[in-house]
């Protein structure tokens, strides 16, 4: 066998080719500012900043609508902000609203050209994102940072999808909701500045449920964001309302590759669209292209669902444990499966991310997250004159069992329960039956949980303890549960300790 | 021609010339590397960049010109390993379906399948055996180097090595169980 895996890499890296503009890619990107001592001075100075600000945020204003922001830093690195409450935010999910924060970063800086950002702009804004990303509790979005005199402008907007929900630890990056309306058939924006250097279009925000990019509005919006400078807003829609898939391009700087791409990617699927993204390296920043298209009648009746406009997507990325599955048979069509989660998910708390038309197989896949970022899929497949229905929960938060999201799996089940069409469970389910069926691997899943020992007597009558791996890098993440006759449901910790009662 | 370890000592000058001689001699082997951890053309070129990038700001750091390869295979490794991860979690549940599974297979395999299957399963091991299977049959490292490399005891590094192989064992067995056939 060990041949056989050596031939096999070998195989596989003979499929590696480097083109010939290799170098000139990498030599333009060694072009980048990096020992310029001014430019790594400003750029931790704006990591310092960020953090400072968004830590300002959090303490001094404390998230409470109105006010002025006072951020005392150290004196060698941005000594001072204030500001006053910009835009209130419309969105209903975000409960503060917008703030401008003015910070000196106390070192000269060079003034872009008048209506442009200037490519170290675009890298600090990106750097001082990620950075307000992994520091901010709750989250905190840098909308966008200009230039004015000798101060640095950082316009953030606080994100609280449900701040009294909302855990610490690892967390999914937050795409910035900022703004939503009900009467025009726009159901999302995306902020996206210009890259005064190439004078390419970068993106660092972007809104829920948006409709395709067109070409058409770019150009409407094109003398607006050159003359505003910085970033803007650019409200995806077509002129006359049609959705007409388009190809559009957009340039994210190097440095917010990762938000950028998820936030895009999330973005046209959170509107029941299906887009082909691909993406490559050009220069010193990532050309993203998405190719968009409303193929199937269930997109376009997806994204005509008031569920979808102007809900907030999360990009899924940052899925880091526990993950459980389920799968079931039912006598429903698929569009009546559909339906249902399509309207009853909602009222569990779960918020639709990703909705992909019927597949050649003839699976819809569905994506829903809760207020916790917890995640939970649906693949519907037609088979064998039924539908069945695979289930995924993936709890977002490391190490933690997430009993708000089991809940409303838990009452998904029992809602599915109370469904004369499910047959496969003509009586309540218990979670003994979920864990079984958990027990299935999903066909092809990378992670796979597994239904390690079945049930095991406790001395107590009818209790069974369940142990469930799921199998994460190097490490297993076991949970153990304790399943009582009547359904009754202990999750127990690693040691085996009770933790807490669950139903 | 130069040899490797002056263009090393003319790149710690700021020679770009030679900067360019280094790319080209490691450019294809830093680019399997990382595709093999990753299972991604396009992310590979990314980290090929990158770990070029991240070399040569740092290449005065370097004190023994000799050891270039290494070390910029150790900046690879890191930075696969980093995507691998980040990729394998961005990866919504839904978009694993296509792995190839023995099942999935047609009955009259050949070997090209079995190696499409094999690559497949390697794919899906996780990361750390992935990279430990990457670096011990490909890269041909000695365990002790790999250990060094990943930083973990060479302990671990057999276990993972030991788990993968389990792994591949049984996807190749379960064919073979199928088609009765040798692979």
């Amino acid at each position: 066998m060990d041949r056989f895996i050596r031939e096999t890499l070998q195989e596989q890296a003979e499929t590696v080719t480097v083109s010939d503009s290799a170098w000139s890619t990498q030599r333009a990107r060694l072009g980048q500012p990096r020992t310029d001592p001014l430019r790594r001075r400003m750029t931790v100075a704006m990591e310092v900043m960020a953090a400072c600000a968004v830590v300002g945020l959090i303490l001094l204003v404390g998230l409470r609508p109105g006010g002025r922001l006072v951020v005392e830093v150290p004196s060698r690195t941005p000594r001072q902000a204030e500001g006053e409450v910009a835009d209130p935010n419309l969105n209903p999910h975000v409960k503060a609203p917008s703030r401008e924060v003015l910070v000196s970063p106390g070192l000269p800086i060079v003034t872009p050209p008048a209506g442009f950002i200037s490519q170290a702009q675009a890298q600090a804004k990106g750097l001082a994102a990620l950075q307000a990303r992994s520091q901010a509790d709750p989250p905190l979005l840098l909308n966008s940072v200009s230039v004015e005199g000798a101060q640095w402008v950082l316009h953030f907007t606080p994100l609280l999808p449900s701040p009294a929900r909302f855990h610490g630890g690892p967390r999914r990056d937050p795409i910035p909701v900022t703004q939503q309306t009900s009467d025009v058939a726009f159901v999302g924006e995306m902020t996206i500045g210009l890259d005064g250097r190439t004078g390419e279009y970068f993106s660092l925000g972007t809104t829920g449920g948006a409709l395709g990019p067109a070409p058409a509005i770019l150009e409407h919006y094109r003398g607006r964001i050159v003359d505003g400078g910085g970033s803007t807003t650019l409200r995806l829609v077509n002129p006359d309302g049609s959705r007409e898939g388009r190809d559009l391009q957009v340039w994210v700087p190097q440095e917010a590759i990762d938000a950028g791409k998820a936030q895009f990617y999330q973005l046209l699927y959170g509107a029941g669209q299906q887009a082909d993204v691909w993406s490559t390296t050009v220069g010193d920043g990532v050309v993203v292209a998405y190719k968009i298209s409303l193929a199937d009648p269930i997109a376009e009746s997806l994204a005509a669902t008031p569920l979808y406009r102007g809900i907030p997507v999360y990009p899924s990325a940052n899925q880091t444990d526990s993950q459980v599955q389920a799968s079931y048979k039912v006598g429903a069509s698929r569009e009546t499966v559909l339906d249902w989660y399509l309207t009853e998910m909602p009222r569990y708390g779960w918020h639709l991310t990703m909705g992909v038309p019927r597949s050649a197989e003839g699976a819809n896949r569905l994506t829903f997250q809760n207020a916790a970022w917890s995640e939970a899929s649906v693949v519907i497949t037609e088979k064998d004159g039924g539908v069945e229905i695979t289930l995924g929960l993936t709890d977002a938060m490391a190490g933690l069992p997430k009993m708000d999201a089991q809940a409303a799996l838990d009452q998904l089940f029992a809602h599915l329960a109370g469904d004369a069409t499910f047959k496969e469970f003509p009586r309540t389910p218990t979670w003994r039956d979920v864990m079984v069926n958990i027990g299935g691997q999903w066909p092809g899943e990378e992670i796979p949980v597994r239904f390690e020992s079945v049930v095991s007597p406790l001395g107590e009558a009818d209790w069974y303890q369940v142990l469930l791996v799921r199998k994460w890098e190097a490490s297993d993440t076991r949970w153990t549960w304790r399943v009582g006759p009547s359904g009754q449901v202990l999750l127990l910790d690693k040691s085996g300790a009770e933790l807490i009662p669950y139903r | 021609v130069l040899p490797e370890s002056e263009l090393v000592r003319r790149c710690q000058s700021g020679d770009e010339p030679s900067f360019e001689g280094l790319f080209h001699l490691h450019a294809r082997r830093v680019k399997q590397t990382a595709f093999l951890i990753t299972g991604d053309h396009r992310v590979a070129e990314e980290l090929m960049q990158e770990a070029f990038t991240q070399a040569f700001r740092t290449i005065t750091q370097l004190r023994e010109p000799a050891a270039f390869a290494g070390w910029l295979s150790q900046i690879t490794v890191r930075l696969a390993r980093r995507a691998s991860i980040r990729r394998s979690s961005e990866r919504a549940a839904t978009d694993r379906l296509a792995i190839l599974t023995p099942s999935s297979l047609p009955s009259h395999a050949d070997e090209s399948d079995r190696r499409q299957l094999l690559w497949s399963a390697i794919q899906s091991l996780p990361e750390s055996q992935r990279t430990v299977v990457v670096l011990h049959y490909y890269e041909d490292r000695p365990l002790a180097e790999i250990a060094n490399l990943l930083g973990v005891p060479q302990g671990t590094v057999k276990s993972w090595l030991h788990r993968a192989r389990t792994t591949l064992a049984a996807y190749l067995s379960e064919d073979l169980a199928r088609n009765g056939g040798e692979g």
